[in-house]
């Protein structure tokens, strides 16, 4: 830092005396210093506009890294990335060692999104500091930010393309004589008919022609553009209401629950909350139900949003393969496009509250702030939406991190605050196999469902799905085992080289 | 066109598939190794399940681990030769640590690939650097020869070319028979015909016959419905576990290695080796890489698919039966 000031102090050596400089100098650092002082006290208070002020006045008379560092400071917190920058780089100028001009520097690029740029400043830290805990784990966080990001955009979808939707032309696709499945009229509407037709031609593995495949998802699309992410639903007295969990792609045992508990209607209605594909290998004939039967029902079918219904999940665990290898891969864009779209949450007349993941990292969160959420995205890795996807409930009280990495695991005291702030008796939520298919934990105040049997054709558990009526809404369980299905084992469309094993 | 050169570009196609699935694994952050990358280029970016990268993270560490042991134990005086190297990074892991000093390492695979290896490793400093050379210029046709580190091309079918190939290293006093040596296989034996394969032990065990231990990654317990589906799926890629017969259980792992003059042999499957030997806190950082893992129960059947198996001869009593997991 002072070599700088130096080269200025020889300069005016050489113009005056030395007395006289050194007299200069003095005054100008002290005048700066006080400035200083009061800049620092500034920041202190919160009031960063006067402290960026009074840094520019004491950098005008005697600039330093420290100046720079404390002004750069100061313009992070006012959000002035671009400024922050510059001051940190300038600081580091003055003094290329200046651990916390690295630090400015690494928070400017961080904000700025240059990850990367951030590391080296963060590895740089560490280095200098081995014992700053602070330091290393932003470094380890930094990291571990660009890693991800790297990788996401490698692989990402670009979200902000035109939607699939308006790339898809129906009327170029024909459909052949030689297709003997059911058939969808010009508008594409769906009927009992239809329904009941379909459910056979897939019990068969047969396929439904791609036209109407695409005018279901379409219609869907645009039906889920008009709902809440929260949805209320009201039950009428003496009538009956079931909630089903994860499903994943086991087709025939979703036939198998429409033939236990009668199939979907407007006096039978049905909740499925998430998890619909990947890991079973009949995952498209299950959404394809699944949106027919709200499209014919909308008022009486209802879904919500899993943690598989996203991109990322999709293209590990077989929904992309499978979707690509029955149809397209621009159908697959489709799906990923109308998932996002799934509402995150149902409400039973206002008492019982129905997510696939569970409850929430803090304490004050209503059912106002779930409608609130920005659902149309893929699931981030915090906040309400991820938390709503993720969470586990946990025997112990309190909370923990998630033994998932992603979202965490709540105590009964969690479920008791959250129903008494929301006035509400029960929450139900999937997400986790149980052997029963069902668990009641919490005091019975939050209810697991699971509604895929023997789930991976490995696991041997029983699948279940609850029942309510408009009056009587204490739950009754009913499980069920495993159906026989087709020799198509499952994941049978992920990733191929996971099917090798290791080389 | 060669009859050979047909046949093993399968197996030579199965070190491409280990670097993707490895570089992937690294890119997720489940270990570090600057070098692959290096070596194998870029990946096919394309998710995969975390199963596969478990895998891949525990075969890297558990082999590692034993390798540790073995140069401390033989207080770095050994030599290390890695059968089937493909483009595996171990020498260099190994030169980055102070501590884990050895003679000499070779890495032996078909010419194809220590063609490829050798190339890369001549033309780029980022790897040439960490090679010290001494002042023997050793000219190896497809290989590479520095102090430390050799790469051979061999056929490890053919016990005669492998045989020459090692000669030239000993009549030049790049290795010594006599001295402790530790040779890694990792997914080799089974592409070979259990003939081959047998040859390959006995000869190595007789060479070496002083202080020698084998260590194994393979498959094993393959005669279920799993072990089926692998070997049609990898028959389908032109790729035959020819040598599965010695795969099919721990017993089998083990007779070959009586059947060929090693003392004493043992064997652990990865399930065995995830559940008894990995630090608690590894365990729970890796399996919240990718998301959380979504059902342990299919880790656990892969788990159950592969084996860490070793075999040594110690006739000078250095104490080769301390070399396992602890």
């Amino acid at each position: 830092m002072a070599s700088t000031v130096e080269q200025d102090l020889t300069e005016k050596l050489e113009t005056s005396s030395l007395e006289a400089a050194k007299h200069e100098i003095s005054i100008g650092k002290e005048a700066a210093d006080m400035i200083k002082a009061q800049a620092n006290e500034a920041f202190k208070n919160g009031d960063y506009e006067k402290a960026t002020e009074l840094y520019s006045k004491a950098i005008e008379i005697h600039p330093d890294a420290i100046l720079y560092s404390n002004r750069s400071f100061a313009y992070l917190r006012r959000e002035w990335y671009g400024y922050a920058l510059i001051d940190a780089k300038k600081a580091l100028e003055y003094d290329s060692r200046y651990i916390k001009a690295f630090y400015r520097r690494a928070s400017s690029y961080m904000a700025l999104g240059k990850y990367t740029l951030a590391l080296s400043d963060y590895e740089y830290v560490t280095k200098a500091c081995p014992n700053d805990k602070d330091a290393t784990m932003k470094y380890e966080e930094c990291k571990k930010v660009v890693t991800r990001i790297r990788f996401e955009k490698a692989i990402a979808v670009d979200e902000s393309s035109k939607s699939v939707a308006n790339q898809i032309e129906l009327n170029t696709m024909i459909v052949e004589k030689e297709y003997d499945g059911p058939h969808l009229d010009v508008d594409g509407l769906v009927t009992k008919e239809f329904m009941y037709a379909v459910l056979p031609y897939f019990e068969s593995q047969k396929k439904l022609h791609k036209k109407y495949a695409y005018q279901i998802i379409l219609q869907i699309l645009t039906l889920l553009k008009s709902l809440p992410t929260l949805i209320d639903i009201t039950v009428p007295k003496k009538h009956k209401f079931t909630i089903c969990g994860d499903v994943h792609g086991q087709f025939y045992d979703l036939l198998n629950i429409f033939a236990l508990n009668g199939p979907p209607s407007e006096d039978n209605p049905y909740l499925f909350n998430g998890d619909f594909v990947d890991r079973g290998s009949f995952s498209v004939e299950c959404i394809l139900t699944l949106f027919g039967f709200k499209l014919l029902y909308p008022n009486h079918f209802f879904l919500a949003r899993g943690n598989h219904e996203s991109l990322t999940m999709n293209q590990m665990y077989g929904f992309e393969g499978e979707v690509k290898a029955k149809y397209t891969a621009q159908m697959f864009q489709l799906f990923t496009e109308v998932f996002n779209y799934l509402p995150l949450s149902h409400c039973i007349n206002n008492k019982i509250l129905v997510m696939h993941g569970g409850l929430f990292s803090k304490d004050d969160v209503t059912l106002k702030d779930i409608r609130a959420v920005d659902r149309v995205k893929q699931p981030p890795e915090e906040g309400l939406m991820s938390e709503i996807l993720w969470s586990d409930p946990q025997p112990q009280a309190g909370r923990s991190e998630s033994k998932r990495g992603v979202g965490l695991q709540f105590g009964p005291d969690v479920t008791e605050r959250f129903l008494k702030l929301n006035n509400l008796e029960y929450v139900v939520r999937s997400h986790e196999v149980k052997q029963e298919g069902y668990e009641l934990a919490h005091n019975g105040k939050c209810i697991t469902v699971f509604s895929a049997p023997n789930y991976c054709d490995t696991m041997g558990n029983k699948g279940a799905y609850i029942t309510i009526t408009g009056d009587d809404i204490r739950p009754k369980f009913t499980s069920y085992t495993a159906v026989p299905h087709p020799a198509v084992r499952p994941m049978m469309y992920a990733n191929q080289l996971s099917m090798f094993g290791l080389m | 066109m060669d009859k050979r050169a047909v046949d093993n570009s399968n197996i030579i196609a199965t070190n491409n598939d280990a670097c993707q699935c490895k570089l992937y694994a690294i890119e997720r952050g489940y270990w570090n190794d600057p070098y692959l990358k290096i070596l194998a280029g870029s990946i096919q970016q394309e998710r995969r399940t975390p199963e596969i990268s478990l895998g891949y993270y525990v075969r890297v560490h558990g082999v590692r681990y034993l390798i540790e042991k073995f140069i401390k134990l033989t207080n770095n005086d050994c030599q290390i030769i890695n059968l089937g190297c493909g483009f595996d990074t171990t020498v260099f892991y190994l030169l980055d640590n102070e501590n884990l000093r050895f003679k000499h390492f070779v890495d032996i695979d078909f010419e194809e690939i220590t063609e490829l290896k050798s190339n890369k490793i001549h033309r780029l400093p980022s790897l040439r650097n960490k090679l010290p050379m001494d002042n023997k210029s050793l000219k190896i046709p497809c290989g590479f020869h520095s102090s430390l580190y050799t790469i051979l091309p061999a056929d490890l079918r053919n016990t005669t070319q492998l045989d020459n190939q090692l000669k030239l290293l000993a009549t030049n006093s790049i290795i010594d028979f006599t001295k402790p040596t530790l040779f890694l296989s990792e997914c080799v034996l089974i592409y070979m015909s259990n003939e081959h394969s047998l040859n390959l032990l006995k000869y190595l065990s007789q060479t070496f016959s002083q202080c020698c231990l084998f260590l194994n990654f393979e498959q094993i317990n393959m005669n279920d419905r799993f072990g089926e589906i692998m070997f049609e799926n990898l028959k389908q890629r032109s790729c035959h576990l020819i040598g599965m017969e010695s795969c099919q259980s721990l017993n089998s792992q083990c007779e070959r290695y009586k059947n060929t003059n090693y003392t004493s042999s043992f064997c652990l499957t990865l399930n065995e080796y995830y559940k008894k030997y990995l630090n608690i806190n590894e365990k729970r950082r890796i399996e919240r890489i990718d998301g959380g893992l979504d059902e342990k129960e299919l880790l656990e059947q892969l788990f159950e698919h592969y084996c860490f198996s070793w075999a040594y001869r110690d006739e000078n009593n250095l104490g080769l039966n301390k070399i396992t997991f602890e």
